[in-house]
């Protein structure tokens, strides 16, 4: 296996070869990343496409100090904003009423399951729900982050969430 | 912090179809992401290893031939006159970089030289080939080299023969280098017949590097061909020699297969909420769906018409259906298929 520093040095050359190789190497798991963020499979290989495109076009960028990984996922995540975002605005058309609601703690109960229909379910919510729930509970990020990578109010990323949450949880409901 | 959620799918994957790859690899030549070799760059590195190649044949052979001149113009000489006469050939260094090849070419000469002088009864030592151009103009003075080194040859009176019989013997011993190049091993798989739609596996075994003309660079290489078509490869070993093959993939329109999903949910969710029937290869079809009762609830004359689970604009109850497909494939032969489905909620 080529380490990842020869990798990283190849595909700034510009050799095919270890493009290949990189590509190889993380595509799977960032079509799994991508997966997340669209309800069909076929979105999720066009942000997976465009995204390796920029991480190619990107890569003499990439200093090393955080992992592979973590900088390819990154770039991965904001495609999939990006091919959301012309839309983001009639995504989080929110009520004024709704933004009262109260952020209770639902707990989600998926032991059960398995990945894949984990999946499927976070697949099948509404496109603003799920890129918050996307987000928040699995990339990690804060409300605040959130409000500022989609244009949105704080508010809105947390009631977005609570909903995306009691949507799942209704959906889980159902299964047991 | 990690939560449920993190962990769950921290070690998800799902495997991309082939076109992914290939429609990065595209977008990367066109934005010079990808290092391409221009054409012209091509023809540079092939005119240099060509020059390269054909130099150290001719190196070898030259070597070789000027050597037997050698040995043979010393047997005839040593019997008439018993001159001795060192040969180079114990102390040659043996060379194996292509610079050496041009420093080398005067030593034939050189060799050439000394046979021609041969006959003044001297003896004379032959210097390593290392020695630098100049040497040619030395030879000359070879006369008053005074170092004789009693170094005899084999003196093999037996093999005496006239010069041009023996250059001609050696002619055969030149050609031995050629008939034993570094060999290529490599096996290609066979031409696939696949049907349409169905991917095509392309296997080269051994070889070292491999360049598709899809410029894809793996031993394997899956093709979805619409139409039946060639993939050129070409393989190269460690040592650069390549060979190029002709792949050609058949697609066979004649085969024709239907898909029948076993159950669907039309709910609205937006997954499965029709039933669709997938063919290929098909000319026509119809089908039929029948309740449990035997009521037709759904018919169709086209491939391309779906049941939204509706029988008179009601939604029909999660239950079983039974279908029956006939369609006719690309030779005109009929084909009928039965089957149970389910209507899920």
């Amino acid at each position: 296996m080529t380490s990842e520093q020869k990798l990283i040095a190849e595909c700034k050359r510009g050799k095919a070869k270890y493009q290949k190789m990189l590509y190889e190497r993380f595509a799977p798991k960032m079509l799994g990343v991508c997966a997340r963020y669209f309800q069909r499979i076929e979105e999720a290989q066009d942000a997976l496409q465009d995204g390796f495109v920029k991480v190619f076009s990107n890569i003499d960028s990439f200093r090393g100090d955080g992992s592979l990984e973590g900088w390819i996922r990154r770039i991965m995540v904001n495609t999939a904003l990006n091919l959301h975002r012309k839309n983001l605005k009639h995504y989080y058309h929110v009520d004024i009423s709704e933004t009262e609601t109260r952020i209770a703690d639902i707990r989600l109960n998926y032991d059960h399951l398995e990945v894949e229909d984990l999946l499927k379910m976070i697949q099948s919510l509404p496109n603003g729900y799920r890129i918050v729930f996307n987000l928040y509970e699995i990339e990690g990020y804060n409300h605040q982050e959130i409000a500022d990578e989609l244009g949105v109010s704080l508010s809105t990323s947390k009631s977005q969430l609570l909903k995306a949450k009691r949507k799942l949880r209704d959906k889980l409901d159902k299964l047991i | 912090m990690r939560n449920g959620f993190q962990k769950t799918f921290e070690s998800f994957e799902i495997k991309p179809s082939n076109g992914v790859w290939k429609s990065v690899h595209r977008e990367n030549i066109r934005l010079g992401n990808t290092q391409v070799m221009s054409l012209s760059s091509k023809l540079f590195y092939f005119a240099t290893a060509l020059t390269i190649i054909v130099s150290v044949i001719y190196f070898i052979n030259h070597k070789n031939s000027s050597q037997d001149k050698m040995v043979n113009n010393n047997n005839v000489e040593s019997i008439e006159n018993m001159t001795i006469v060192t040969t180079p050939s114990q102390e040659e260094p043996i060379f194996d970089n292509q610079e050496v090849v041009k420093e080398e070419q005067p030593k034939s000469n050189e060799q050439l030289v000394v046979a021609d002088i041969g006959n003044q009864d001297e003896a004379v030592e032959h210097e390593k080939i290392q020695l630098p151009v100049k040497k040619i103009d030395i030879i000359p003075i070879v006369e008053s080299d005074q170092n004789i080194q009693q170094n005899p040859i084999e003196n093999n009176i037996d093999s005496v023969k006239s010069l041009e019989e023996n250059i001609k013997s050696t002619e055969i011993i030149v050609l031995s280098p050629k008939s034993t190049p570094d060999t290529l091993n490599v096996k290609f798989g066979e031409n696939p017949i696949v049907c349409f739609g169905e991917d095509a596996i392309l296997t080269i075994e051994e070889g070292y590097e491999y360049s598709w003309n899809t410029g894809d660079y793996d031993n394997q290489l899956i093709v979805s061909p619409v139409e039946s078509k060639s993939y050129y490869v070409t393989v190269s070993n460690q040592k650069g020699i390549s060979t190029t093959h002709e792949f050609f993939v058949t697609v066979d329109n004649t085969c024709s297969a239907v898909f029948v999903p076993s159950a669907f949910t039309p709910n609205g969710d937006g997954n499965n909420d029709v039933f669709k029937v997938v063919g290929r290869g098909i000319t026509s079809m119809n089908m039929v769906i029948l309740s449990k009762t035997g009521q037709v609830v759904f018919e169709s004359t086209h491939i391309d018409q779906t049941w939204d689970g509706k029988f008179k604009g009601e939604l029909l109850a999660p239950d079983f259906y039974f279908y029956q497909i006939n369609y006719f494939d690309a030779k005109g032969v009929s084909h009928t298929k039965r089957g149970q489905l389910t209507l899920i909620r």
